[in-house]
């Protein structure tokens, strides 16, 4: 699997767009109907030309785009290093309609973007912290989860949930 | 190193994730945001409210 930028410019935009289109019709629902505030948020940034601050980003499988994100790197007040922030996390069609996906492919796919953001905050939008945006009850639920698990093990500096965000410190 | 230690955050990120799924239970991970067709949900909901 791979985790990069997707753009108008590069053209995997337009993949992603019809792709998913592809794949709600497949499971008889109609793509306009599908996160369309996250799309409409995400569109604007692949559409525009790239910046050093900010990306759609996308795991791949292949010429597959299994999960796509928002990505923006900026000084924050209370913090003297950048920060990354994920927003608008959407898996693809597929892991919504199917009956066929197992909580691992949820693992793989969801770990896969986690860290690939981490990487991206190591390689291509530099920052010392990670911010997840949490968007829902839900989504509050899952996060308070993964905070529990993950500020037990030694991989990150901190771990802590505040307000609607979990913080990462690398 | 790099690919060792970008190994060792995926692998956190598994445990961490299976963790908060099994956890929570699928039906209630489905619920988050992640899942683009809960948007038409909570608009129907909405509506009919």
């Amino acid at each position: 699997m791979e985790f990069k930028r997707i753009s108008r410019e590069n053209g995997d935009w337009n993949k992603l767009w019809t792709s998913w289109d592809t794949i709600c019709s497949e499971y008889g629902e109609t793509f306009q109907d599908f996160a369309s505030s996250s799309l409409e948020v995400l569109r604007p940034l692949a559409e525009s030309p790239q910046t050093a601050s900010a990306g759609v980003f996308a795991l791949f499988d292949g010429v597959s785009i299994l999960a796509v994100c928002q990505l923006n790197v900026a000084f924050i007040k209370g913090y003297d290093k950048k920060v990354l922030r994920l927003r608008h996390l959407l898996l693809s069609p597929k892991y919504d309609y199917s009956d066929d996906i197992t909580v691992e492919d949820y693992v793989n796919i969801l770990s896969e973007m986690f860290a690939g953001t981490i990487s991206c905050a190591k390689e291509e939008l530099f920052a010392k912290h990670v911010k997840l945006h949490l968007q829902s009850p839900a989504d509050r639920e899952f996060f308070n989860k993964i905070q529990e698990n993950l500020e037990q093990s030694a991989t990150f500096s901190s771990v802590k949930m505040h307000g609607a965000w979990l913080y990462i410190d690398l | 190193m790099e690919h060792k230690a970008n190994m060792e955050v995926k692998v956190a990120f598994a445990a961490a994730i299976k963790h908060a799924i099994e956890s929570m239970g699928v039906d209630r991970f489905k619920e988050t945001s992640f899942f683009g067709s809960n948007e038409k949900r909570e608009t129907e909901f909405k509506e009919a409210a």
